[in-house]
């Protein structure tokens, strides 16, 4: 693995994007939301970040902030490209189409990911085609490679999507995210609409794509197994911030943030001897319009102090590429997975 | 391997359709949609051919004739069934009582129904001068839908009316969908302020009630006017507000679709706004437009009827429905001459034919909902 010292192939900085809350005839903003708040993380070159939280913190628009697919309110995203570290948020339109074949997702949802009024030939080779990588034949070709990789019919170019079930379909999304031949894709949740069998063929495939064409991926899930079986690290999220961000190993057996105590004690135990004492969080999640002070978990944190509810603890490296936001990183000890 | 190919072909089939081929797969177990839409093709091909169609001039008086009653068609006779249709010819007698003209069929004349028999002097789409008429009897006229006050063949003149009754509908839409699409547009994409400013003009059209604002703006056209200057003068009319409907459903439309993941993913591929307009939005509501054209039809066409009927749009003597419906404003008339209300009928199974149609349409509209 690539040392932190080294360039990494991508890096936020201090990521923010916040939405307007609009009120009245005017449309006066009264407030915002925010759902990415100065988020700070980086990824190597061909390893795997997990992006785990609960729904509504905020990981689908930082997926869809790093690849500026929505515009991001403040930080910068910084992305190799050739050697050089280029700021994916002052690219101007032109020369940010240029760069997003370098960039590419992978949709959660597989019906609604797929244009249904194009077929699989169409779908795959439009990266190909608005990139000009490709046409005519050579799409053909090129797009029945990928089909072919991803483990669909060759023959099955000419269909439409909803010739195809759930799992095809995230495969045809899938090749459509290889098509140009990306060095970094999100995956906002790929298998979280799938069922159990098909999500295991479906991690399993992008693990190999993963090897094959060395890909790097940001991977989203509220799901903490799939995480486990496929992030290099993990980077908690909560109520838009980062909580907590280290080795899938070290996070899994040493949690340093309550928050991940707690996710980590809801994963199912496949040995019923095994008698956990589950965390069950009181409270709900905060709201991010309105966020609590201090940290933002403390209302549900049953190791919170005053000074919780005052200051916002600070972003560290508590241990070597161990990063956490609590105020009591190194008192407390807390349970992980054994 | 042969065998195999010939089996799956009508799975793949299905496959393999595109969107519109879907559509009309669906389209075609809506019965009630099929039968609509047949009947608008009659109408239509009726209208468009309406001096061919037509037996008489719809201008010629025949004085023996006045508020003559429909005449009907007879295949049998005292010596038994014929294969040519034939009427029997009216006599004019006077009620001794009540002294009015009533017509009986005078059984010693009868008039067989010829095909491409030739009548009338007429130009087709003033065009072609012709006098070949798609039928009629070969001396003396023939009312199949009676005639008017004036001996005026109402058949003929009902056709002459759709003509007019049923373009202004298409017209008036098309104008409609131009505007509809152009400020839905820009009121979907651009959003904000401009949308603001467009969706409150829009309520404030709607609020208006239709019938006094139509009424106004067609007392202002000039009484001079050709009619085929007043007929432009009443689509617009018409359209000014008939576009807000469109306009909210483009919008709508649009905003729904920005948001949907597979226009995200041809951003993030690359693809221009152009692209993403014409190869992914356009195609994507393109159908529901439609939708919404034919069911907006409807409405015109009540409204020039409306308009025409209460004198304030089409004038005699050109004539469209509303026109016709004129002579029927009184007790008196549905009293006596019930066949002066056809052309009321017939608005009425052209609105219903629209409306299946319609109905048929939305449902094939998505053809990839469950």
């Amino acid at each position: 693995m690539i040392k932190k010292n080294e360039l990494p192939l991508l890096e936020v900085k201090n990521l923010k994007k916040y939405f307007p809350v609009e009120k009245g005839f005017w449309r006066k903003t009264v407030g915002y939301v925010k759902a990415v708040d100065k988020v700070n993380l980086y990824i190597n070159e061909g390893e795997t970040l997990g992006v785990v939280g609960e729904s509504g913190c905020g990981k689908t628009t930082l997926g869809r902030c790093i690849l500026r697919a929505i515009e991001p309110t403040e930080g910068s995203i910084l992305f190799r490209l050739n050697g050089d570290m280029i700021d994916i948020t002052k690219l101007d339109r032109e020369s940010l189409r240029a760069t997003r074949r370098y960039t590419q997702m992978i949709f959660q949802d597989p019906y609604s990911s797929l244009d249904s009024r194009m077929t699989v030939l169409d779908i795959v080779g439009e990266p190909l085609l608005v990139n000009n990588l490709a046409t005519g034949r050579k799409m053909e070709e090129r797009v029945k490679d990928l089909v072919n990789v991803v483990g669909l019919n060759v023959k099955h170019l000419k269909r439409y999507p909803h010739a195809f079930s759930g799992g095809q379909r995230q495969r045809i999304g899938i090749a459509r995210a290889l098509a140009s031949n990306p060095k970094f894709i999100v995956a906002d949740e790929p298998v979280s609409a799938l069922d159990v069998s098909v999500q295991a063929q479906t991690l399993n495939l992008l693990q190999d794509l993963q090897v094959e064409f060395k890909l790097t991926y940001l991977f989203i899930s509220h799901d903490l197994s799939v995480i486990e079986h496929i992030s290099d690290r993990v980077a908690v999220m909560y109520v838009g911030k980062i909580v907590e961000l280290a080795k899938t190993e070290e996070f899994f057996l040493n949690p340093l943030h309550p928050y991940s105590e707690a996710l980590l004690s809801a994963l199912p135990k496949p040995d019923p001897r095994l008698r956990m004492k589950r965390i069950i969080l009181s409270g709900e999640v905060a709201n991010p319009v309105n966020p609590p002070s201090g940290c933002y978990f403390h209302p549900r944190c049953k190791y919170a102090e005053e000074i919780c509810k005052k200051e916002e603890p600070e972003w560290k490296e508590v241990n070597p590429e161990h990063f956490v936001a609590c105020h009591f990183a190194k008192e407390l000890s807390l349970k992980g997975v054994i | 391997m042969k065998n195999n190919k010939r089996k799956i072909s009508a799975e793949e089939k299905l496959y393999v359709a595109t969107q519109w081929q879907l559509m009309r797969r669906k389209f075609k177990k809506h019965k009630l949609a099929i039968l609509g839409g047949t009947t608008l093709v009659i109408f239509y091909i009726l209208a468009i051919f309406c001096g061919f169609f037509s037996p008489q001039d719809i201008y010629k008086q025949h004085s023996g004739y006045i508020y003559a009653p429909p005449q009907r068609i007879h295949f049998f006779d005292e010596e038994g069934f014929h294969l040519r249709p034939f009427v029997y010819g009216l006599e004019r007698k006077i009620d001794p009582i009540t002294f009015r003209k009533i017509y009986i069929e005078d059984k010693t004349r009868k008039l067989p129904i010829y095909f491409f028999v030739r009548g009338d002097k007429y130009k087709l789409w003033n065009l072609y001068s012709t006098d070949i008429h798609f039928f009629g009897v070969k001396d003396g006229p023939i009312f199949l839908f009676g005639a008017d006050k004036l001996g005026r063949d109402l058949f003929s003149r009902n056709l002459h009316a759709a003509r007019i009754s049923l373009s202004i509908g298409l017209v008036g839409v098309a104008i409609s969908f131009i505007l509809g699409c152009i400020i839905g547009g820009i009121s979907g994409y651009f959003g904000g302020m401009a949308d603001m400013v467009t969706q409150r003009v829009i309520e404030f059209l709607i609020c208006i009630p239709t019938i006094p604002l139509w009424m106004s703006l067609s007392a202002a056209l000039p009484k001079k006017w050709p009619p085929t200057k007043i007929y432009f003068g009443i689509v617009i009319i018409l359209s000014i507000v008939g576009w807000c409907g469109l306009a909210r459903v483009v919008r709508g439309k649009l905003l729904e679709l920005r948001e949907e993941d597979f226009v995200m993913a041809a951003k993030i591929c690359g693809a221009t706004s152009g692209r993403i307009i014409t190869r992914h939005l356009l195609p994507a509501f393109l159908s529901y437009l439609i939708v919404n054209v034919t069911l907006a039809i409807p409405n015109m066409i009540l409204g020039e009827t409306s308009l025409s009927f209460l004198g304030l749009g089409m004038r005699a003597p050109a004539v469209s429905w509303g026109v016709l419906l004129q002579d029927a404003q009184n007790v008196r008339t549905l009293a006596l001459h019930p066949w002066l209300l056809i052309p009321g009928l017939c608005v009425i199974i052209t609105i219903l034919a629209f409306n299946f149609l319609g109905d048929g349409l939305r449902d094939a509209a998505d053809p990839y909902k469950l």
